[in-house]
């Protein structure tokens, strides 16, 4: 084969592929961290480095920090959830059950559906007077909060539909995973007379580590990027109670067309990513076992 | 000290019609080695599972020292598994599956410590402890698993062919230290294979299985010399002994047509047509007026053996000579059989025609 | 095989039924009320099910906005964006598995970053070049800015390490060049990882709302999402409209819950199998 013949494939294979990714992913990218030093506006033709005062101003505001706990808070109690009940709800799946790709079919059934559609029809079960949730909460005399208006329970209303539509998408990892562990690991713990716990600590778990590892990071991705749910049912609000810092970036950005600020938080956010998943993956030599 | 009486034990799986397990008897006295040896799927380890209560029992009973054992769970049955893929926790320190099963009964740290180290001094492993499995060879492995079923004193050792993912070579080490093992700690246990070598090496006394069904019970010496039936006969020992039709007059035994193959073993009730078998050790070469003719279709040259095929009336068969014999294919030998060697079996029923009390001796 | 008794069998199924319909019931809730008049949805104490369904009220939906150009648009958009996202990714991977070139490494770092970064942080740039493209409030925008994903490109790579070296070599004697190779080996070869990767990717974008609100602005161009939630938003909350976005968003979820019952197993098998990102 001539170099000419391989260079020539080389562009075809690489060049072509390459030409969406450079331009929708790489370069924005680039672009958005050239463009977090500046204070263009999107309509003006003109704009001015402005240095580091849009990072200044976002790491003093009260509403980056506002925004980080939220994002801290929402990612935090959705992952947990997610993986406990994924967890769970792949451990009751037992090998012998009958039926079983039809639990797993109605178990994973809200990952499919859209965020948007799942939202309003959430936004519905919220309705603080006649929705289905307050009034089952109603039999049993429980407090029946106003979810999506309560600056107080208004992120917990979110976190909940995100669980929901996350946790059947957890189980079947988990259930991929357990199905990989050996039996005799369980009748080893069987002989021994390891009860449920036991088994759990020290077969489970460990032998799933790898999964967890896998799902805490991927979660935490999505849910920094969680936009769909906020968006339908609460605007970031009442009082900025939902506000991520994604919702807070897109505001910034289409709403109030504030492009440098926006994308430094968009950098900030990157930024965090990647600190947060290094965190995470070097932390995690201590507790995965491969 | 354990003894293990069974009783008619039997076992049937929910969808399934036939029975995998017929009514199994044996009574296993203390510090007995047991061998279950059969092909797969002859019921081995389900009756193995069955007595570590990890298969629940359908029929018969199950007695350990004394106690009906059918309901009691696996941990208080007093029993230590060894399986055949070491199920060691890859997550654990060599250490720890050792210590394991301690660990859950809740002993105490200094105890499992020294347990441990004794335990590891005995298959030396004291230089691994620290290591995970996957820093193992198959051999540290196995004797890791071995670890965790000595450390804890249990009264009785199961084990699931715990050598058959070792090469040759290690096998016969690990063998010879089980069987060490076995000697030193005097703990009663039921061993299975499909290796007839095994068997025959490690057994105190060998249960042969097919099907579901006990074929015989004995030690090896009683297995290999005076198998029961045909199956016993031809799955111990290798080369398998020859099979070949032949006919029992009152005072002798010969080829189907007439010719003389040698004297009675034994007194025979039974007349007619029969099959004999020899084990291949038991052909010796004679000469040209007195032997039996055997063309060589193909020789197998194993260095401490000579094998030599052919066929003999349309049987195969194949001698077992010293290697010093100078055989080639295509070539004519001249054989006998050495007297008093033969088995005969029903050509019908498969069943040695051999006495039961003879056999007994 | 552990031996699980009886009574622990039951208590597995009784807590999947519970979790099962926990799950569902949202679906089932939202079916439910789109049936329903505005009196009984608004019924205390609860009026489970309709005591005649209102199927005027997917008529009275789609009198109100077009929901049924909606699902085109985002199916159609969906269709053409996988494709394109297979082929290309199909290449890049051939490239990443199957060639030596230089900066190879640096390739495919700088694509297992992108995998991990939020999406979102391109949304500006990205924004201006489908400005700069004349692209806005198209679907052809919407189709070009998504046609490159890192999350294929990752997939396809991995389904391509899997297949075995022999059979490329073999292709390669016969002479099989490298078009030949990817398209009667390769591609033949992962048939059924491309078409769950196919699958999950169609959901996402099908999905898809943020980006989408961004690009389109006039109402013949709006997908199912961006579509559904301008419903929701400008029709208030008012008793007589519930019915009404219920019905609305039964047609936004019902061609997914239609092609998950008949391609579920895809789906189960598929996407652990795969490591898919959610």
């Amino acid at each position: 084969m001539n170099r000419f013949g391989n260079a020539g494939k080389l562009l075809f294979f690489v060049g072509i592929p390459m030409i969406p990714l450079v331009v929708f992913w790489f370069v924005p990218m680039a672009v958005s961290v050239w463009l977090s030093f500046t204070n263009w506006d999107y309509i003006s033709p003109t704009f001015d480095y402005v240095g580091i005062e849009n990072y200044a101003s976002a790491l003093t505001s009260a509403d980056f920090y506002n925004a980080l706990k939220n994002t801290i808070f929402f990612g935090f109690w959705t992952i947990l959830p997610t993986i406990i009940f994924g967890l769970l709800l792949a451990l009751l799946l037992r090998k012998g059950l009958k039926g079983l790709t039809g639990f797993k079919a109605f178990l994973f059934a809200p990952w499919i559906t859209p965020m948007v559609a799942m939202s309003i029809v959430w936004s519905w079960i919220y309705e603080p007077d006649v929705g289905l949730l307050n009034q089952i909460l109603g039999w049993f005399n429980l407090r029946q909060p106003s979810w999506l208006t309560d600056s107080e329970m208004a992120m917990w209303a979110i976190i909940i539909v995100t669980v929901w539509k996350n946790a059947g998408w957890a189980m079947l990892f988990y259930a991929d995973a357990l199905s990989k562990i050996p039996d005799e690991l369980y009748e080893v713990g069987n002989i021994e007379g390891a009860g449920w716990l036991q088994r759990m600590k020290t077969i489970v778990i460990p032998l799933v580590s790898p999964t967890t590892l896998f799902l805490i990071i991927i979660s935490a991705i999505d849910s920094i990027q969680a936009y769909d749910q906020i968006q339908v049912m609460t605007q970031g609000g009442p009082a900025g109670s939902t506000r991520t810092l994604l919702y807070l970036y897109y505001q910034m950005a289409f709403e109030q067309f504030n492009m440098g600020q926006a994308t430094a938080l968009a950098t900030l956010i990157v930024i965090l990513t990647g600190v947060l998943a290094l965190i995470m993956f070097y932390g995690s030599k201590r507790w995965v076992h491969y | 000290m354990s003894k293990i009486k069974m009783l008619h034990l039997s076992k049937q799986y929910d969808k399934q019609k036939d029975n995998v397990i017929h009514d199994f008897n044996l009574e296993i006295k203390d510090k007995e080695f047991i061998v279950f040896v059969g092909p797969s799927g002859c019921g081995k380890s389900t009756t193995l599972r069955m007595i570590a209560g990890l298969e629940s029992i359908t029929g018969g009973e199950l007695w350990m020292d004394g106690v009906l054992v059918n309901d009691i769970p696996p941990k208080d049955r007093d029993m230590a598994m060894v399986f055949q893929n070491y199920a060691l926790f890859p997550h654990l320190t060599v250490f720890d599956n050792i210590a394991f099963g301690l660990k859950i009964r809740k002993v105490k740290r200094d105890v499992i410590k020294q347990k441990v180290e004794k335990t590891a001094e005995i298959l030396e492993l004291t230089s691994y402890l620290k290591r995970k499995p996957k820093e193992l060879s198959g051999g540290q492995r196995q004797r890791v698993a071995l670890g965790r079923a000595i450390v804890r004193d249990a009264n009785l050792f199961l084990m699931d062919e715990p050598l058959s993912n070792l090469d040759a070579k290690l096998r016969v080490q690990m063998r010879e230290e089980i069987i060490n093992l076995h000697k030193r700690l005097g703990t009663t246990t039921i061993y299975v294979t499909h290796d007839q070598t095994e068997a025959m090496t490690m057994a105190s006394r060998i249960v042969v299985l097919k099907d579901g069904h006990v074929q015989q019970i004995g030690t090896p010496k009683e297995i290999y010399n005076h198998p029961e039936n045909m199956f016993v006969a031809s799955f111990i020992g290798a080369p398998a002994m020859n099979f070949f039709k032949g006919m029992i007059t009152p005072d002798q035994l010969t080829f189907s047509n007439g010719n003389r193959i040698g004297a009675l073993p034994a007194a025979i009730d039974k007349q007619g047509e029969a099959i004999i078998g020899i084990r291949p050790e038991d052909i010796i070469l004679a000469n040209k007026e007195t032997g039996i003719p055997l063309q060589v279709d193909y020789t197998e040259m194993l260095g401490s053996d000579l094998y030599v095929y052919g066929k003999l009336h349309g049987d195969s068969i194949v001698v077992r000579l010293r290697p010093d014999h100078d055989v080639v294919t295509g070539e004519i030998i001249y054989i006998e059989f050495a007297s008093n060697k033969f088995h005969l079996f029903d050509p019908i029923t498969e069943q040695s025609l051999l006495h039961r009390e003879e056999l007994k001796q | 095989m552990e031996m699980v008794s009886r009574s622990r069998k039951m208590i597995h199924y009784a807590l999947l039924t519970i979790f099962s319909i926990v799950m569902v019931f949202p679906l089932v809730w939202m079916f439910l009320s789109a049936l329903k008049t505005p009196e009984e949805i608004f019924a205390v104490p609860l009026d489970w099910l309709p005591s005649n369904p209102q199927w005027g009220n997917f008529a009275g939906a789609l009198e109100l906005a077009p929901f049924g150009l909606y699902i085109f648009n985002s199916t159609f958009t969906a269709i053409v964006i996988v494709f394109f996202q297979i082929i290309l990714s199909s290449m890049i991977a051939y490239a990443l598995t199957q060639m030596t070139f230089k900066g190879k490494k640096l390739l495919f770092n700088s694509i297992l970053i992108t995998y991990m970064l939020p999406a979102a942080a391109t949304y500006v740039p990205s924004y201006v070049i489908v400005a700069k493209l004349g692209l806005l409030d198209t679907l052809a925008g919407i189709i070009i800015s998504n046609i490159a994903s890192v999350f294929t490109i990752f997939l396809m790579r991995q389904a391509f390490m899997q297949v075995p070296k022999e059979m490329i070599e073999a292709a390669r004697s016969e002479g099989a060049n490298d078009f030949a190779v990817l398209r009667k080996v390769m591609m033949p070869m992962c048939k059924s990882s491309i078409f769950t990767v196919g699958l999950i990717s169609f959901v996402q974008m099908y999905n898809n709302y943020l980006w989408p609100s961004l690009i389109v602005n006039s109402q013949e161009n709006y997908l199912i999402t961006v579509g559904l939630n301008r419903f929701f938003t400008t029709s208030g909350t008012f008793a007589d409209q519930w019915p009404l976005i219920m019905a609305a968003s039964v047609l936004a979820v019902l061609p997914l819950l239609i092609l998950f019952v008949l391609l579920q197993k895809w789906f189960i098998k598929g996407i652990s199998d795969s490591g898919v990102k959610g």
